[in-house]
């Protein structure tokens, strides 16, 4: 086994995108993304076939994305907060004309002139509808460093067969954290899944230029992709939660951190375990449906943020089912701590 | 079973890279590990903090408030940190710069060097966190000596070949107290 690396969030999520194939990358720095345009920044400009541009702002970075990846490039952009607001309008297009690109969300706190520290303020902007017109980003949610690294390395084949945009949520705990982890082998860029649909691939046109009759069929395919993804492609891991009598549902570090609270409540015999979504659109509603109301007496659902976003699709996938649903967050810059988590559960218990 | 360590000081004293260093060594010796740092801007002098996790098993919190051990670079660190040592846990103190008649504790261990006078010594108060470093891993035994020592020749070795004499010196140095250290207690 090759001995594992020790690395940053940030700067594995970089290193596992240019191992996946990505030959374009722009983005503008923001406090807590800085490092993966710092990384990639100091590496890309001298790699064959690869071009990193900072951008002059994010606007212009999600849509020089469009241009890269629309002539074939497998592309890329991180921001945070703010810059995710300003690349709606770039992220709904690149949705509709089915253009692949990967958009990294390295979360602030709250709305506005936000706080960097951890948070998961974007979950509705990511999940909800990327810009207008109500299409979806298929929207990743790691937990740990290697799962950082393993699902920017999937982010590219997915928005490549789903042609979509893949978001993928991380916040400031997970960006700047530090653990080992085993990399994926760089892939040949030469030998990456063809894109007969760019403007490389087919020159005779293709859906980038879909014209006002075939308008009514791209929505339709669209909204017949988003069905196939809900009922296929949704995620979830599951934490000792065989015999669990409460049920956390939490994503991204807070769940991470959960898990200490839920270790320690077992040593005691407690019965507590984990939903931890790892795909956040689709959400992952049957682990929540199919719960037994016999053995389950509670749902905890957590988030770090004001208002709660996550909890709204943990209840919608809980509806009719016979099991008390309560929630506890903090948002802003501030986050859930572990203390926090075992005392809610000890409540609940 | 997770083992932890809090290090903190001035920024510059070279907490981050001795956490980072720490984290390193965990991995040479195949545990599992987190390097958290609670993000500020400490490059510019204030306070400097890292946790360091080990286990043999995943690590869910990175950022635990109570810890096993704590490294106390200078006196703000001290006074913050002493509060978050685990009952029958181990308080590191650089003696140079923190006085005995701090200690405000009897249910944890507290142990001294004088990491920043030995570091004069050697020429370089750069090497204060080198000294640190060997002193825990040898003291604590929570990340093996050799590991550690590994590391640092790998990561001056390679970067700064001209600290590495200095550095060696400085690593041996923090052994040696520690060998010390765990006669007298």
């Amino acid at each position: 086994m090759a001995k594992k690396v020790v690395m940053q969030g940030n700067e594995a999520l970089a290193e596992s995108a240019l191992r996946a194939g990505c030959s374009f990358f722009a983005g503008y720095p923001i406090t807590p993304q800085t490092e993966i345009t710092e990384y990639l920044a100091g590496k890309m400009n001298d790699m064959p076939g690869r071009v990193f541009i900072q951008g002059e702002s994010e606007l212009a970075s999600i849509n020089m994305v469009f241009g890269a990846s629309a002539t074939g490039a497998r592309s890329m952009t991180a921001t945070s907060g703010q810059g995710i607001s300003l690349m709606q309008e770039g992220m709904s297009l690149l949705s509709e004309t089915g253009v692949p690109a990967v958009v990294v969300d390295v979360q602030r706190g709250g709305p506005g002139n936000n706080d960097t520290n951890p948070s998961q303020a974007d979950y509705n902007i990511l999940t909800k509808s990327v810009g207008h017109g109500g299409a979806h980003a298929f929207v990743l949610a790691p937990s740990t460093v290697q799962e950082t690294a393993d699902m920017v390395y999937e982010a590219f084949d997915i928005a490549d067969e789903q042609r979509c945009v893949v978001a993928i949520m991380i916040d400031g705990m997970l960006g700047h954290l530090m653990e080992a982890i085993e990399l994926m082998p760089y892939r040949d860029l030469s030998e990456l899944p063809p894109r007969p649909y760019t403007e490389k691939g087919n020159p005779a046109g293709n859906r980038l230029q879909a014209g006002w009759d075939n308008l009514e069929q791209v929505g339709k395919d669209l909204e017949s992709k988003y069905e196939m993804w809900e009922k296929e492609m949704a995620k979830a891991e599951h934490f000792m939660t065989e015999d669990a009598e409460v049920i956390v549902a939490a994503w991204g570090t807070v769940a991470r951190t959960t898990k200490t609270a839920i270790r320690k409540l077992r040593a005691e015999g407690k019965k507590v375990g984990l939903i931890r979504p790892k795909t956040l659109y689709p959400f992952p509603q049957e682990p929540f449906a199919n719960l037994d109301e016999k053995q389950v007496k509670h749902i905890l659902s957590l988030e770090n943020s004001y208002p709660v976003q996550f909890y709204n699709d943990v209840k919608a996938s809980l509806a009719g089912k016979k099991i008390a649903l309560s929630k506890k967050n903090r948002g802003m810059g501030y986050e859930l701590s572990l203390e926090e988590i075992e005392e809610e559960l000890r409540r609940l218990l | 079973m997770e083992k932890s360590v809090l290090m903190g000081g001035f920024g510059g004293q070279g907490v981050q890279t001795c956490g980072k260093l720490l984290i390193k060594a965990a991995n040479e010796e195949d545990k599992i590990a987190t390097f958290y740092s609670e993000y500020g801007g400490v490059m510019r002098g204030g306070t400097s903090n890292c946790t360091i996790i080990t286990s043999d098993e995943e690590i869910g919190a990175p950022n635990i408030k109570i810890v096993n051990n704590v490294v106390a670079f200078n006196i703000p660190s001290f006074n913050k940190f002493e509060p978050r040592v685990l009952p029958g846990g181990t308080m590191v103190v650089n003696s140079t710069l923190i006085d005995k008649e701090m200690y405000k504790r009897d249910d944890i261990t507290y142990v001294e060097i004088p990491a920043t006078e030995l570091s004069q010594q050697l020429g370089s108060s750069k090497v204060l966190n080198i000294i640190l470093l060997a002193f825990f891993c040898e003291y604590t035994e929570m990340i093996s000596t050799d590991a550690a020592r590994k590391i640092v020749a790998e990561e001056f070795g390679n970067k700064r070949p001209e600290l590495m004499e200095l550095n060696t010196k400085a690593f041996d140095i923090g052994v040696e107290w520690a060998v010390k250290a765990k006669k007298n207690n």
